[in-house]
């Protein structure tokens, strides 16, 4: 009986084990449909948009069904933490670990109406946490700050994203965009995600923080509203 | 004795099954009704009433998030015991602040299985065995990194407030960050931790506002 038991409970894990990996692995299917696949199609579109009127119209509508497909398929597979617990939490979820894992006092500050937050795609949810994760490990790893501030303001079109520490800064490393052990890679991996993402990603002035990271990422933009 | 009714949804059929197995040894808990996904459980919940919703969290068309703050809102004292792999502090602090009971890895057993929907149904909370100081202190960390307690977190800083003296009169970002001196970035991002501090949420609000508080005639 208790053999039987113990079978059981086995079998569960394991076919929970199974589940998490294919989530894992739909996941990524899903970023590559959405972040290369997706953008090539946007590429080929408006090389299409070029051609001869009567061409376009042969090719055109099969290109946009195709579009439209990879999107549903992109979002279908990217369910993910951030689709469970909302932006919020999952930012707070960032924020807690990096204070834990630090001697840095962590705080969040938002504005959000929940209507608008329904309306962002999970890959624009995705990109906004990789942003305060990118911007947290740098302020773990370089910025012998005290303590950070993270913001989050949704508005109608953008979502801004403020990233504050009272450390050292990285102000001239980061104009001259050199990979040094102040700046990291990982900012410019992110600066280059939101680039794509047709966002914006500057230090900015401020008079409560030494350093400030701000980052704007238009909504429409990758959720396809093309 | 009465058992301890309980609905319970996954989208898992595997692991549906491999649960109501588990639990049909159990001596004092029943699985009245199953679902595989949160709209099952919220065309369930009326028939069955039951004592404890065990829920998975994500599953197709409806999750157990949404499933339970649907039911909450006729049945406020619904209680949901989720069934996760997931178990992070943050979905702690989720279940908790959405109205939640209780949050239980899959990779449980009979006995811990049982235990958790018992402490859910005489009221109490159950996250993975953790003591109830330590849901508290979970909870307690993460509120307090949103509401800052230190004084003055919410009050103006003095370029924020020239800038609302600024946007009282009607000046764009632009022209504000000419007028002191500084990009037309850091003016939007003070804009936006403007609207953070007074907990607006609306360019329009905060125009409205600034003129309200900070018009110098």
């Amino acid at each position: 009986m208790e053999q039987l038991e113990q079978y059981k409970t086995n079998l569960i894990s394991l076919s929970e084990k199974l589940e998490k990996q294919n989530r894992v692995i739909k996941s990524s299917i899903g970023d590559i449909l959405h972040d290369e696949i997706g953008q090539q199609l946007t590429i080929l579109k408006l090389k299409i948009t070029h051609l001869e009127p009567h061409i376009q119209d042969k090719i055109l509508p099969d290109l946009l069904s195709i579009q439209k497909n990879i999107r549903e398929i992109a979002h279908d597979f990217s369910k993910t933490q951030v689709d469970n617990l909302g932006l919020i939490t999952s930012a707070q979820g960032l924020i807690n670990e990096a204070a834990k894992n630090s001697d840095i006092s962590g705080n969040i500050d938002y504005s959000i109406d929940n209507e608008l937050e329904n309306n962002i795609s999970f890959q624009t949810k995705n990109l906004v946490l990789n942003c305060i994760q990118e911007g947290l490990n740098n302020i773990i790893k370089h910025s012998r700050a005290s303590k950070f501030l993270v913001t989050l303001t949704i508005h109608e079109d953008n979502i801004d994203i403020s990233i504050a520490d009272d450390g050292i800064g990285l102000q001239n490393n980061f104009d001259k965009m050199v990979i040094t052990e102040e700046t990291g890679i990982g900012l410019f991996r992110i600066r280059e995600r939101i680039k794509a993402a047709k966002g914006s990603f500057d230090l900015v002035d401020s008079d409560e923080y030494s350093t400030v990271l701000f980052i704007t990422i238009p909504i429409g933009e990758l959720n396809g509203k093309d | 004795m009465e058992k301890i009714k309980v609905l319970f949804a996954d989208d898992h059929n595997l692991v549906r099954q491999g649960i109501i197995g588990l639990l049909s040894e159990s001596e004092d808990i029943m699985v009245a009704a199953e679902g595989e996904c949160g709209r099952d459980l919220i065309e369930k919940y009326p028939l069955v009433m039951p004592d404890v919703v065990l829920s998975d969290i994500t599953m197709r068309n409806l999750s157990g998030f949404d499933a339970l703050k649907e039911i909450l809102k006729t049945y406020p004292d619904a209680k949901f015991l989720f069934l996760s792999m997931f178990y992070s502090e943050e979905y702690i602090y989720k279940i908790y602040s959405i109205g939640g009971k209780g949050l239980i890895s899959k990779d449980t057993n009979v006995n811990d299985l049982g235990l958790a929907i018992n402490t859910v149904y005489n009221g109490g909370y159950y996250f993975n065995g953790l003591s109830d100081e330590e849901i508290m202190e979970i909870i307690g960390r993460f509120e307090a990194l949103s509401n800052r307690s230190r004084e003055g977190a919410s009050e103006l800083s003095p370029r924020e407030k020239k800038i609302m003296r600024h946007l009282s009169k009607g000046k764009s970002s632009e022209e504000i960050a000419i007028e002191i001196g500084i990009g037309k970035r850091s003016v939007d991002a003070a804009r936006s931790a403007i609207m953070n501090k007074l907990k607006i949420t609306t360019s329009a609000k905060l125009l409205a506002h600034a003129v309200e508080h900070y018009s110098v005639d």
